[in-house]
């Protein structure tokens, strides 16, 4: 025999393991991540003979 | 949603899509001007030439900036730039980074000339150092460009590969003198398909560049921190990231007896004597009268050539050295054929001159331990080439009215 559903406005919303700032800076650092791999993918691609992630214009 | 006790709820991680490109601007922008510095600053403090390790050769190409910040480290605008280009024979092959010939040069001119090599293996005379000359120019205005060919190299007045990369990155920055014969270079590549997507390609890479500045950062931590390039001549893993300053320059000496023994080696004579006798061969036929002469549709093409390869405002102050092979192989030239590599050098000289360019050759009273093999010198070959050449920049120095 299963459960009766819980009505959505009985739902306790799942706390998070990490407080809501950390998310903030790790969407600000992911970003910024994504930023440093493009700068240099920018770079390797002008190298002729690139031996990997060759990506012409 | 606010949940009474709980305070605000956590958004998710979509939610944050504004600062993930707050974060990624800031990233960019931080790189970018991070770049821009590294572009102004000279990182080779104590820069002789472009050794394998830091050259394309290693799948390192020093960028315009970095080439620029070189010779703004070392040179006055008060003082005559002299920028030696060319290939291998001018960047010093068998002669050890300390006793390079053009560092006996900047001893013969003096503190009124500085010397910059920026020779590279296999280099013809409008590349690498010739960019930089030209984009100089207006800065250093008191400037003079050394290049060597072999006589009647054809030249393409946009450089060669895998040094076009510079001329490119010039060209786009609009930093070179705009020619036909340029125009018309870059107009025969656009017929070829893989050609124009290069040009494309540099196009888009120098656009972006502008921006981000990527290839002088990269560069400059390839350099100074952590190599990211690999190449065959290089450490591979564990030492694969070594920064490119720590290899030094291994350039040996043709005096070393362990590699004299093995010098004009006899496996090699046939292949040599081959080059030795097209330098002037393929150019020349003999006539009835036992006469060596260059068909007329081929000096035309020679001289229309060198007089366009360089912007016509550059001619004047460009010297091209023609070089001469080591009297080892010339000395088993028939007759016959020593008559014309004599005629063909004396031609290439003058077929310069005719262009306007400032010519000579050199290596005709050279001995065989001049040179450290058929073409390029050991260091007293060095140093006789500079003895030679330092009047020859003094002269022209005059004739162009720089400052004595």
């Amino acid at each position: 025999m299963s459960a009766a559903p819980v009505p959505a406005e009985e739902r306790q919303p799942r706390a998070r393991p990490w407080p809501p700032w950390l998310t903030r800076l790790l969407a600000f650092l992911g970003g910024v991540a994504v930023a440093v791999v493009a700068h240099y993918v920018l770079f390797r691609v002008g190298i002729p003979g690139t031996p990997f992630i060759y990506v012409s214009f | 949603m606010t949940i009474p006790g709980l305070g605000s709820q956590p958004r998710p991680i979509l939610a944050h899509a504004g600062l993930f490109l707050a974060g990624l601007v800031a990233g960019l922008a931080a790189l970018a001007l991070c770049g821009g510095a590294a572009g102004r600053t000279d990182y080779h403090p104590d820069f002789v030439r472009f050794y394998p390790a830091i050259s394309p050769e290693a799948s390192y190409f020093p960028t315009i900036n970095e080439m620029t910040a070189i010779v703004r480290a070392r040179c006055r605008r008060e003082q005559t730039l002299v920028i030696v280009g060319g290939n291998s024979i001018l960047l010093g092959v068998w002669q050890p980074a300390e006793e390079v010939w053009s560092a006996h040069l900047q001893e013969l001119l003096g503190d009124h000339y500085c010397v910059v090599n920026f020779a590279m293996r296999g280099a013809s005379p409008v590349d690498g150092g010739a960019v930089i000359a030209e984009v100089l120019r207006r800065e250093f205005p008191h400037q003079i460009y050394i290049a060597n060919e072999a006589p009647f190299n054809p030249l393409d007045p946009i450089g060669h590969e895998p040094y076009r990369y510079l001329f490119w990155q010039a060209y786009f920055r609009g930093e070179l003198i705009d020619t036909a014969a340029r125009r018309a270079a870059i107009g025969d590549l656009l017929w070829d398909e893989p050609q124009r997507r290069k040009i494309v390609d540099a196009a888009l890479q120098a656009l972006a560049d502008r921006a981000l500045h990527f290839e002088d950062l990269w560069n400059c931590l390839a350099y100074t921190t952590v190599n990211t390039v690999p190449a065959n001549s290089l450490d591979a893993i564990p030492g694969l990231l070594r920064p490119r300053r720590t290899y030094v320059d291994e350039e040996p000496d043709a005096y070393n007896p362990a590699f004299q023994a093995n010098r004009y080696s006899p496996t090699v004579l046939d292949a040599e004597m081959r080059i030795v006798r097209n330098v002037t061969g393929m150019y020349y036929v003999r006539t009835p009268q036992a006469e060596w002469k260059m068909p007329r549709f081929h000096q035309r093409d020679v001289a229309e050539n060198y007089a366009t390869a360089f912007p016509a405002s550059l001619i004047p102050r460009t010297m091209m050295l023609v070089s001469r092979s080591s009297p080892f192989y010339r000395r088993r030239l028939t007759p016959a054929e020593s008559v014309r590599e004599e005629k063909g050098f004396q031609d290439a000289v003058r077929v310069w001159q005719a262009a306007g360019y400032a010519a000579m050759e050199y290596g005709r009273d050279y001995t065989d331990d001049d040179f450290g093999d058929r073409t390029h010198l050991s260091k007293t070959g060095g140093r006789k080439l500079a003895e030679s050449v330092a009047p020859a920049v003094r002269q022209l120095a005059q004739k162009l009215g720089y400052p004595p």
